[in-house]
């Protein structure tokens, strides 16, 4: 008998052996398996600032509610709860309780990125088979504002659109990981949680936009949409020297409710327009700067002519009449233009569009912008060879044009737009972003006559209501025709659509920004057509915000024009 | 007779020296050092157990206190997208509409008077330059200065 008891255990001690030594690991892999749960830590995404340090897109701890139907001992109490806190509606509710029923899955999620307050509720409640887990929320702060710039991110935090996809990898940090005891109801064990690799954040951008300016942008774009009934609007706020985008803002009416709201898209930098009237300030500059008219030479100029097939008009009727350059460009005459731009020749007026940042994607690279239209002056066909003088034939974004028209604010230098101005790295240290390339494309001497130009065309010409108080403006307007689906300028009504838009800058005598409004289609048939009825008046009552924001004085000497000169 | 016999008879010497004292104090000093290591394992074990203590009980503070960054850090994180909500122009906009308000029609420059300017700045001690409100850290220099910390933790 002892024998048999003395030999039972020295099988039992060698069976004990067996399993600490040979096939220890994998027991004790499978003990911790059964008692221990891996989990994913997220790293916070980076937060986006505005040029001021405000926050315009922020990651802000949440709580995600999941189950495992497996686990679950009572699904009616358990649903119960769950709806109290979470406020389930009926679908979610029939939803989750079949997934209980079923138990044929060990996850299954309840609600995600609920309050955080709301998770450590119901977390307090230690329910069987009821999962709280931390997952940051992205949010703006600040409502829509900046939002078509920002983007957005999906759920999983993951930039989807806009700037949050432009720079996804910059602003995603490296997930962590964690390791925690469960009780045999599956419920987590306070304080057995054991981190096993940290999570590490993602670096933070600090944008060039004002969020106060932005805001003004929108809100005054908002109101003028509204008002005269347009589709759409787009606002870019410029600085000259730097090409940093203050603000780049664009609302559009809602084809459901009717409204005008902020877009998700940046329309600012991915629609292509026919800019109309603002590119003459290209050929003009274009017949300046190469020497073969001044300000003062004139032509004869009709007011309508044909070439090819097309009968070419300018906006209004006019005896055939000597005009100088400089009434060309505040009367924005069509057929002066193409005059200019005969002068100058396609070829070296084509170059200048391209010198002026046409025909390419800018320095943004934000994404889906598009490069805009503008054919080789070779592959150019009948009247497209001349109306591209005058912003026909021809596509640009707004972003290409603000900055086109920026070099003659910028005494002939071209700046690339700029959105991002510095990143915060893991360490907290900010390293800014190089500063905007930029080239030459006209002379300051020939910027300085298209200055002055530019300002007749605010104090005397179709830009009236674009006049500021205190400051002197100048700028151009431009009333594009849209291009119809079946390929003309006219619908199948006969119909036209226009694109009405402003670039000027101020204050005139010294630069430090120039702002776009653009309006696209202002009720046809309407005085509110018109770059200068429906796009001008916005810039003007920007204008004081701006000046305001930024801190600029206004100069000693009364405006040329305008209130208070 | 006999008695004197017995007491003139040599005394017979022991035949082993005390061996009895020496056996008995070996055995003392075996218990004695027996006890002596048995006390020494036992402290030894006992000093074991109250570091192991001290360990857990570190590890559990600093536990504690990764919870209470990581708690504090979520409050950070909480309270500065509250407080950009708060200053926001969009909810400024709002209350302001809320209180009646509405954006000026027009707006206008106007030249100071540098003879008021100058009574101004002598009466309230006030440099125009410098803002009446106290300096305080950009939202920006908060967060980085929490980033340059957390950067800092081992």
């Amino acid at each position: 008998m002892i024998g048999v008891i003395i030999g039972l255990l020295v099988l039992l001690g060698i069976r004990v052996v067996d399993i600490q030594t040979g096939d220890g690991d994998q027991y004790r892999v499978a003990a911790a398996d059964q008692w221990t749960r891996s989990a994913v830590i997220p790293a916070d995404r980076g937060t986006i600032f505005d040029r001021n340090g405000e926050e315009l897109a922020v990651s802000i701890p949440s709580a995600t509610v999941s189950i495992n139907p497996k686990l679950i001992e009572d699904p009616a109490a358990t649903l119960s709860v769950l709806t109290s806190v979470l406020g389930l509606d009926v679908d979610e509710q029939q939803r989750l309780f079949a997934e209980m029923e079923a138990k044929d899955r060990g996850f299954v999620y309840v609600r995600r990125q609920v309050d955080a307050a709301v998770g450590a509720q119901l977390a307090e409640l230690r329910l069987s088979g009821v999962n709280i887990d931390d997952e940051p929320r992205r949010v703006l702060p600040g409502g829509d504002t900046g939002r078509s710039v920002i983007g957005l991110t999906d759920i999983d935090g993951v930039g989807i659109a806009g700037l949050e996809l432009g720079y996804d990898q910059l602003l995603t940090g490296t997930s962590g990981s964690m390791t925690r005891e469960v009780a045999p109801g599956g419920r987590s064990i306070p304080g057995t949680e054991t981190v096993t690799a940290d999570a590490s954040p993602g670096n933070d951008l600090v944008l060039t936009l004002d969020r106060s300016v932005q805001f003004a942008c929108e809100d005054a774009l908002i109101t003028q949409v509204s008002a005269i009934g347009a589709k759409a609007g787009t606002c870019i706020v410029m600085e000259a020297n730097t090409g940093d985008l203050f603000a780049m803002a664009s609302v559009k009416r809602s084809t459901t409710s009717g409204e005008v709201e902020i877009t998700s898209g940046n329309h600012a930098a991915v629609d292509v327009y026919e800019p109309g009237s603002v590119a003459k300030v290209i050929t003009v500059a274009a017949g300046l700067d190469s020497g073969v008219v001044g300000p003062d030479t004139t032509f004869v100029v009709p007011w309508r002519r044909e070439y090819g097939e097309d009968l070419l008009e300018d906006s209004h009727q006019h005896p055939d009449e000597e005009m100088t350059v400089r009434q060309i460009l505040v009367e924005s005459s069509n057929i002066g233009t193409i005059d200019i731009q005969t002068a100058t020749g396609r070829p070296r007026h084509w170059e200048y569009m391209r010198l002026f940042g046409l025909g390419e994607t800018s320095a943004l690279n934000f994404p889906g912008e598009s490069a805009g239209i503008l054919k080789h002056w070779s592959d150019l066909q009948g009247s497209e060879q001349v109306t591209v003088s005058y912003g026909q034939g021809m596509a640009s974004t707004p972003v290409q044009l603000v900055s086109a028209v920026n070099v003659i604010a910028n005494d002939g230098l071209y700046v690339a737009p700029r959105l991002v101005r510095g990143v915060v790295d893991e360490a907290g240290a900010v390293a800014a972003t190089e500063p905007s390339a930029t080239h030459r494309v006209v002379s300051p001497l020939s910027a300085e006559v298209m200055r002055d130009i530019m300002v007749d065309v605010v104090c005397a010409g179709t830009a009236t209501r674009a006049q500021v108080s205190s400051f002197n403006v100048a700028g151009k307007t431009g009333t594009g025709l849209k291009a119809q689906e079946n390929g003309t300028y006219e619908d199948e009504f006969g119909q036209r659509s226009y694109y009405a838009s402003f670039v000027g800058f101020f204050p005139a005598e010294d630069p430090q920004f120039t702002v776009l409004i653009s309006i696209d289609e202002p009720p046809a048939g309407t005085i509110n057509r018109f770059g200068g009825t429906a796009a001008a008046p916005v810039f003007a009552r920007l204008v004081p915000t701006i000046a305001h924001e930024v801190g600029i004085q206004p100069p000693d000497t009364p405006p040329a024009c305008g209130v208070g000169s | 007779m006999a008695l004197a016999l017995r007491d003139l008879a040599p005394r017979r010497r022991p035949s082993t020296p005390p061996t009895l004292v020496v056996v008995q104090g070996r055995r003392r000093r075996i218990t004695r050092m027996s006890v002596t290591v048995v006390g020494v394992i036992v402290i030894g074990l006992a000093v074991l157990g109250v570091l192991h203590t001290q360990i857990a009980e570190r590890q559990w503070q600093i536990d504690q206190l990764e919870r209470s960054i990581s708690s504090a850090h979520e409050d950070f994180d909480t309270l500065r997208a509250l407080r950009a909500e708060l200053r926001s122009p969009e909810r400024l906009n709002t209350a302001a509409r809320e209180l009646g308000m509405r954006p000026a029609t027009a707006s206008n420059f106007i030249p100071i008077d540098p003879q008021v300017l100058a009574t101004t700045i002598a009466q309230t001690a006030m440099s125009p330059e410098r803002s009446a409100e106290p300096e305080q850290l950009a939202p920006i220099d908060q967060f980085r200065l929490v980033k340059v910390i957390e950067g800092r933790r081992p």
